[in-house]
């Protein structure tokens, strides 16, 4: 089904899949879960034992602060948030509903700005970019999986998914063509021409993943991607993440209540009421791609 | 991207047919009433003139005027006898007109005519025909090289002798004569005298009723002889007003002048005195027709202007309903990296393709129904749709588009994407 994917080679693709012992230490985090051990210095990436390899930090966010005002009361969704996620990461963002999941998750993927803090992403401070540039780096850098699709009704998937192509000025034929092979990876080969209203729930998230990927972003963020998934699917959608975070060093972030997303996930951060209560690695996180790991 | 936004533009429109159409009707109905108005009034302006160009553009007409008592000068022109109407001016004679045949006073002159008119009740046998009754003299056939097709006008002998001789104009012939043949010769009554046919004459302007052709033509002598005897104070009978051919084009205005010089000397006019006539040119006449179409035309405007104002502030309105409903549409392409710019054309595309639209929908029909009015007037004028006025409506439903567009679609522009999304 993915046999597709495993034929496009790009040159940022690394072999993830033997992990080294630096992995095993937790992420630094701001607000003193971390058990003193990390520090960026110590992450590295032992390639043959020869060439060592400072791990890129690609999002570093220090004590935002998300304030809702409604009317007298104030609503703090975030409360000083601090966290670092690098280059080829495997995120899963868990924490109850409302604790923050999403609100965190926008101002990651640049759509919203943090009442306080700093955010840098890829080194830049995002804080100081204006809405046109931040357009370009929503486009150019992260693709979104909206925890309800938002695809456009009434449009063939095919077009759907060759929207962000258009905004990055990518020739038509360019653009259909990388448009099929994202549908092709997402499993909808023969649903390129279904109008977004015709078809099914499962089908749209393929669709809305099929448009996170198709500009071949740095970064994806997934709100609940395989909610709508039955566990065959679901593992299919996991395999492909996880072939694209081997494969392409693609730093992919979830926020999921599923257990089972999360144990497919190298990291897992817990959230609760606006703070990070929990930063772990997995070290025997789940191959999607082997055998039926799926299943409850 | 311009194919981009054309196509969502259209899938937007489509999506919503009915409203959509409901929206164009303000554009379509002004441009519309447009397109089919100015087709018809160019269709007028040219039927009239055409009609100068028959009559010749060299023409001068000579009008009597009525001046009050005590003003000016010797005031000749008015009658006091039993047969002057009250208040109706008789300053212009035969006397006149034999002033003006003298080249030497009016050289540039070539010919001059009185022309009376009236209601003809014309009757051949029992056959009854009721036309316009034109009185002047053998020259006037000069002014429209108006021949004949029986028989031949009436010459200078029988104008002087004051003969009940009559041509028939080519409608009031069908009419008079509906069987048909040479009528020369034959008697017909008007308005109770008889008359001898000698002429019967070639149509000359479509060959309907309330052209020239439904005229029955006589000499003015004996029109006023008979029918309307009219003499000013002096005695000399009395023209109704004179008709004057320039000899040139560029000799219009040195006529006018002299024809002028020698009225004023001829009615005794002192140095300070008012005409008590009026020498009006075909080009003055052109020219009030000119100024009365083009008055209606700026009229035209005011309404097509109106129209497609409220076409606009329709545009406007459903922009600004479709901004809100496809808010979370909005908020999803900026999410994935439209540019504010991008979010602006795109919808201000929609709303000049919407205008366009109408605008196309609105010279279509123009052109129809001007089309039916010609073929209701049995074709005897054209609508004339020329390609500016369609050219005009065209650029104007889009600057209507772009106009009333910019707003709604600044409005998108501006959304947040988070709250955009949210929208519900
Ligand atoms: N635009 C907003 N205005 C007011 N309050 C908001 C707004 N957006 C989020 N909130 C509040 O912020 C808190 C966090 O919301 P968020 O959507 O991030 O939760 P979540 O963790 O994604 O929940 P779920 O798992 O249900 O999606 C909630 O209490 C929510 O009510
Ligand atoms: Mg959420």
């Amino acid at each position: 089904m993915f046999g597709n994917l495993l034929k496009s080679k790009k040159p940022q693709a690394i072999e993830t899949n033997g992990l080294s012992d630096d992995d095993m230490e937790p992420h630094v985090n701001g607000n003193g879960v971390s058990n003193g051990l990390a520090s960026n210095a110590s992450r590295f990436t032992m390639n043959n034992g020869v060439s060592e390899l400072i791990r890129k930090p690609v999002i570093e966010t220090k004590g935002i602060t998300k304030t809702y005002k409604m009317g007298d009361e104030v609503l703090n969704a975030l409360s000083g948030v601090d966290i670092t996620i690098y280059q080829g990461d495997l995120v899963a963002i868990m924490g109850p509903s409302g604790s923050g999941k999403s609100t965190l998750m926008n101002i990651v993927g640049c759509l919203d700005k943090p009442t306080s803090g700093t955010y840098k992403l890829d080194g830049v401070d995002v804080e100081k970019m204006n809405d046109d540039q931040l357009a370009g780096i929503r486009n150019q850098k992260i693709g979104f999986v909206f925890q309800s699709f938002n695809l456009l009704r009434r449009t063939p998937s095919i077009e759907n998914v060759a929207q962000p192509l258009i905004y990055a000025n990518v020739g038509g034929r360019e653009r259909s063509k990388r448009s099929r092979e994202a549908l092709e990876m997402v499993g909808l080969g023969k649903r390129l021409h279904h109008h977004a209203n015709e078809l099914s729930g499962g089908q749209q998230q393929r669709v809305a993943i099929a448009r996170a990927l198709v500009t071949d972003p740095a970064i994806i963020l997934a709100d609940e991607p395989t909610g709508n998934l039955d566990s065959k699917t679901g593992a299919e959608i996991m395999c492909l993440f996880q072939t694209l975070n081997a494969q392409r060093g693609m730093t992919i972030i979830f926020v999921t209540h599923d257990p089972r997303i999360a144990s497919h996930c190298k990291r897992v951060i817990r959230i609760a009421d606006g703070r990070i209560i929990g930063d772990d690695v997995t070290v025997d996180f789940l191959d999607a791609c082997k055998g039926d790991t799926f299943r409850e | 991207m311009f194919k981009e936004n054309l196509r969502v533009a259209l899938r937007a429109i489509a999506a919503n047919k009915l409203r959509s159409v409901l929206t164009m009707l303000g554009i379509i109905i002004g441009v519309s009433a447009v397109i089919s108005l100015v087709a018809l009034g160019n269709g007028v302006d040219q039927f009239i003139n055409g009609q100068f160009a028959k009559q010749g553009s060299n023409l001068v007409f000579i009008i009597p005027v009525r001046v009050e008592q005590g003003k000016g000068a010797n005031r000749a022109g008015f009658a006091a006898g039993p047969n002057s109407r009250q208040g109706q001016s008789l300053s212009l004679t035969l006397n006149d007109v034999e002033a003006l045949k003298n080249k030497s006073r009016v050289p540039d002159l070539a010919y001059v005519a009185p022309l009376a008119q009236g209601g003809a009740r014309a009757f051949n046998g029992d056959t009854k025909y009721l036309g316009s009754l034109r009185a002047t003299s053998p020259d006037y056939r000069h002014f429209n090289n108006w021949g004949t097709t029986y028989g031949d006008w009436f010459d200078e002998a029988a104008y002087n002798s004051k003969q009940r001789v009559a041509l028939i104009g080519s409608y009031a012939y069908t009419k008079l004569f509906p069987d048909g043949g040479d009528p020369v010769g034959l008697e017909i009554r008007l308005n109770d005298i008889a008359f001898r046919v000698i002429g019967v004459l070639k149509e000359r302007s479509g060959g309907t009723q309330g052209s020239e052709d439904d005229s029955i033509i006589i000499p003015l002598t004996t029109f006023r002889e008979r029918m309307q005897p009219l003499k000013n104070a002096k005695g000399q009978t009395v023209a109704g007003f004179v008709l004057a051919q320039a000899a040139d084009q560029d000799k219009v205005d040195a006529m006018v002048q002299q024809v002028t010089d020698v009225l004023r000397q001829e009615h005794g006019i002192q140095f300070a005195g008012e005409d008590d006539f009026s020498v009006g040119s075909q080009r003055d006449l052109q020219n009030t027709v000119g100024a009365v179409t083009g008055a209606l035309t700026i009229f035209l405007a005011a309404i097509a202007g109106i129209s497609l104002f409220v076409g606009g502030i329709g545009i406007m309105n459903i922009m600004l309903v479709s901004v809100t409903e496809r808010t979370r549409e909005i908020g999803l392409r900026k999410a994935i990296g439209a540019r504010r710019s991008i979010i602006l054309m795109q919808f201000v595309a929609e709303s000049i393709f919407l205008s366009l639209l109408g605008g196309t929908i609105g010279i279509a029909l123009g052109w129809g129904m001007a089309q039916l009015v010609v073929i209701f007037s049995n074709g005897s004028f054209q609508a004339l749709v020329t390609p500016g006025s369609v050219a005009l409506a065209f650029s104007f439903s889009a600057f209507v588009g772009l106009v009333f567009g910019v707003y709604p679609a600044w409005r998108a522009s501006q959304l947040n994407p988070i709250e955009a999304l949210r929208y519900e």
